[in-house]
């Protein structure tokens, strides 16, 4: 994971996993990052972030994106172009048909009156997609319960993304 | 509540860890017993959880002590004060760091770290991700005679550093734990072995020839440190830190740290199956019998390694040394700058191979190429209600977008003053750079100089300068931040933090130090501070601003947790709500002020400003600043409790 250690700093993160581990080290995992093209699944907290980071992307790939902009200074200044949504879901449908959006940040502040819940929604978003293999909804739970400050309102978080997340997937 | 965090007291286990994470837990398998650094990503956290354990867990304080040292070269020498007292001691810093601290580091390799052992854990930063250079401060390796250990997985992280202090000390050898961004911050799963108790006191022994490295002590120290290091080179195969992944091809590849998993990963998308690899976790010294059974039977070499070639020139010398026949390729193939990754490897390698990588990849990249203008720039900017923003909005205003003005940046958030659309920074160098160039541009020039400096910096090695400014009376501005945190690296409870709670003044140091002309002013008033500015340019000789404001991040964290306290106790709090109607669109907020909680917006079919209240902290500097009074103050419970920032 990395971003500049400041504010507004683009910031990405790699989550990659094998569930057994070969003797061969040819076969096993040995890089924390992902190779260009191999990502199976975008979480997206900003949309255009999906596109800064796209060179992870192909066919095989969803992506699950707020829909909520965070425009940069120079977009605010007038100084550069932000795309519209339609522009950047046209682009990430050239990756791949399942771009998924979802406005996170509304839900969480129409919800629990406070954007910390976004990344909970989000989380619940991705497993909608089921491309999160090996990992049943117990098991978030267990770790929201056991890990997360207000796991109550986390896990109430977990099952709106879930449940708004099945509806948009379901929609296309 | 959650859970506690018991990774670091676990006898055994299996737990997922960072890098860093992994380091510490094995400095206490080791039994460490004295820490000291200057925070410097991505070496920051190591302290950071040592301070953790010592904090939830005071029992470890009978044998650890952890200290954040004003700078790299003090935390240097008090690491080497620890060891000689038979302790072993760990010194994390950043690449840059190692400069600060290589005058001391120079005498500390020389002397040797026994009757302890010394672990200084170096975070590099190829690619530049979280520092203002990448700098291979690998060759520090060659100059010095640091013995360099370079780890790839977090378990590698934990079990390798125990291996360093044990070689540390059996050897008399500073030894370089070689971390990176990328490796200090990666997760893994790491198995645990039992903690081990560090020495809790220790005894320095008398030792003049060892610990005084004079003539004629210096050249024979010189001498017993090549001894030392050519007694460890014999014994780097037994260590089990090297190992190779066997394969009949007669092209192999040497390499180390992060790269070789970019490296294993690339062979596979390529697949080239059958090429041999070895992975070295020790890059320096080089044993050359290792090195030369691994090259004597290949056609060619490939050194994989990021920035410049360091193991390529070794490795060179050792096959000419030995007379193999054999081709040594690198820096031909690869570039000698920024990060590497798997794509970019499979890319280096299949050139040389001959082969195509997986159109997968090759599509990705193509793709992206193909849209990539249009994505706009986003660069990192200073929190919402930042002071230091808010200053250089006064710089702005007061110097008439720096007409006829120089600004002499340093290291902390305001190095971030050059990003645009303030653009308020002309040049950086390094930790206390600016004030330093002032000095020096002032002689010269009849240009307004004016040098920003942040609190943490200003101790790291900012006083030594001003001194001397004062000394020559330098024409210059110097604007001290005093946001009273370590902000840039995240607000570790260091020497600021401690000074500060003792009561300790950067005004009265100015004072003490004889600053001719010294003024204390607030950046949440900034027509206060621009008239201010003002007057100190007009002034001949050195001015001292001091911009007395807390860190914005830590002032709405504090705020908010007052505000929470406060309502459980059934207690109502005055509001404050800020908003735009009317908006003329002149940018004075946009791109002079610049706050990222502003955005640009359509409402009702006219373009306006629009303040996003749930990113906006209400530090009201915009609504002080808006030229056509298009920002509104609203105050909801007007006649209840108010919960201001705090002072500093």
């Amino acid at each position: 994971m990395h971003g500049l250690a400041q504010r507004e700093g683009a910031i990405s993160s790699h989550t990659r996993y094998q569930k057994e581990i070969f003797e061969d080290d040819r076969k096993n995992l040995q890089s924390p990052l992902i190779c260009y093209g191999d990502a199976d699944l975008y979480i997206c907290f900003e949309p255009v972030e999906a596109l800064r980071r796209g060179i992870f992307a192909s066919n095989k790939t969803t992506f699950v994106i707020n829909t909520r902009t965070i425009p940069p200074i120079l977009i605010t200044a007038d100084l550069e172009e932000y795309p519209s949504l339609e522009k950047i879901k046209e682009i990430l449908k050239g990756y791949s048909d399942e771009v998924f959006f979802m406005n996170a940040t509304e839900l969480s502040l129409e919800k629990f009156n406070s954007n910390q819940q976004v990344n909970i929604i989000m989380l619940g978003f991705a497993i909608a997609t089921g491309k999160i293999p090996f990992i049943e909804i117990e098991h978030y739970e267990e770790v929201i319960k056991e890990w997360l400050r207000d796991p109550d309102d986390n896990i109430q978080a977990l099952q709106i993304g879930l449940e708004e997340g099945i509806k948009i997937i379901k929609k296309k | 509540m959650p859970r506690k965090d018991t990774r670091f007291l676990d006898e055994q286990g299996k737990v997922l860890m960072l890098g860093n994470e992994a380091l510490v837990r094995g400095c206490l398998e080791a039994g460490v017993s004295y820490v000291s650094q200057y925070p410097g990503t991505p070496t920051s956290d190591i302290g950071e959880y040592f301070h953790q354990v010592l904090r939830e867990n005071p029992e470890f304080k009978e044998y650890l002590v952890h200290h954040w040292a004003v700078n790299e070269a003090v935390a240097t020498s008090a690491c080497a004060g620890a060891a000689w007292t038979g302790c072993r001691s760990l010194n994390p810093m950043k690449h840059v760091g190692l400069n600060v601290a290589s005058d001391a580091l120079s005498v500390i390799a020389l002397n040797g770290p026994n009757p302890g052992g010394m672990v200084v854990s170096i975070g590099s930063d190829p690619g530049s991700l979280g520092s203002h250079q990448e700098q291979n401060e690998r060759f520090y390796a060659w100059m010095l005679h640091l013995p360099t250990i370079e780890p790839h997985t977090p378990q590698e992280c934990k079990d390798w550093i125990k291996i360093a202090f044990d070689l540390s000390e059996k050897y008399d050898l500073v030894f370089d734990f070689r971390m990176s961004t990328r490796s200090a911050h990666s997760r893994g799963f790491v198995e645990l072995e039992p903690l081990k108790k560090g020495k809790g006191k220790g005894e320095f022994i008398r030792n003049i020839p060892k610990f005084n490295s004079l003539p004629p002590h210096a050249i024979n120290n010189h001498i017993r440190l090549y001894e030392r290091i050519e007694k460890l080179r014999a014994a780097i195969p037994e260590l089990g830190l090297n190992k190779i992944i066997s394969g009949d091809n007669k092209i192999g590849i040497i390499t180390s740290g992060m790269p070789f998993g970019y490296t294993m990963e690339a062979l596979e998308q390529l697949g080239l199956n059958d090429v041999p690899v070895l992975k070295l976790g020790m890059i320096y010294p080089l044993n050359y019998k290792e090195i030369t059974n691994f090259i004597q039977n290949l056609e060619k070499v490939i050194i994989i390694e990021e920035l410049e070639p360091f193991l390529e020139l070794k490795i060179a010398e050792i096959a000419q040394n030995q007379r193999i026949n054999v081709e040594i390729i690198g820096e031909k193939f690869f570039p000698k700058y920024n990060e590497f990754s798997t794509g970019l490897v499979a890319t280096c390698l299949a050139k040389i191979f001959n082969k195509t990588p997986k159109d997968q990849m090759i599509k990705a990249i193509d793709y992206f190429n193909s849209y990539k203008e249009i994505i706009p720039s986003r660069f990192p900017t200073f929190c919402t209600g930042c002071p230091e923003r808010a200053t250089l909005y006064s710089i702005l205003k007061a110097t008439n977008s720096l007409e006829n003005t120089v600004i002499c940046g340093d290291i902390g958030c305001y190095v971030m003053s050059f990003f645009p659309p303030q653009e308020c920074s002309d040049l950086i160098i390094c930790m206390s750079g600016g004030i330093s160039a002032a000095i020096g541009m002032s002689t010269k020039t009849e240009q307004q100089i004016i040098a920003l400096i942040g609190d943490s910096t200003f101790f790291h090695t900012g006083m030594p300068p001003l001194a001397e400014a004062v000394g020559y009376n330098s024409n210059v501005l110097l604007i001290i931040f005093e946001n009273s945190w370590t902000a840039m690296t995240g607000h570790q409870d260091d020497v600021l933090r401690f000074l500060i709670n003792k009561g300790f003044s950067i005004e009265k140091i100015c004072k003490a130090i004889g600053v001719p002309w010294l003024r204390v002013e607030d950046s949440y008033n900034p027509k206060k501070l621009t008239r201010t500015i003002e007057e100190a340019l007009k002034i001949k000789g050195l001015k001292v601003i001091i911009i007395k404001r807390e860190c914005a991040l830590q002032a709405h964290r504090w705020r908010m947790n007052q505000v929470k306290e406060l309502e459980v106790k059934g207690e109502k709090i005055k509001e404050e709500v800020y908003q735009i109607y009317n908006c003329q669109m002149c940018y004075e907020c946009a791109r002079i002020l610049s706050c990222p909680a502003i955005r640009r917006t359509v409402i009702n079919e006219r373009e306006t400003m629009q303040i996003d209240e749930d990113r906006c902290i209400k530090c009201g500097v915009c609504f002080k600043i808006c030229p056509n009074a298009a920002i509104h103050k609203s105050i909801f419970n007007a006649l209840e409790k108010e919960v201001p920032f705090r002072e500093i």
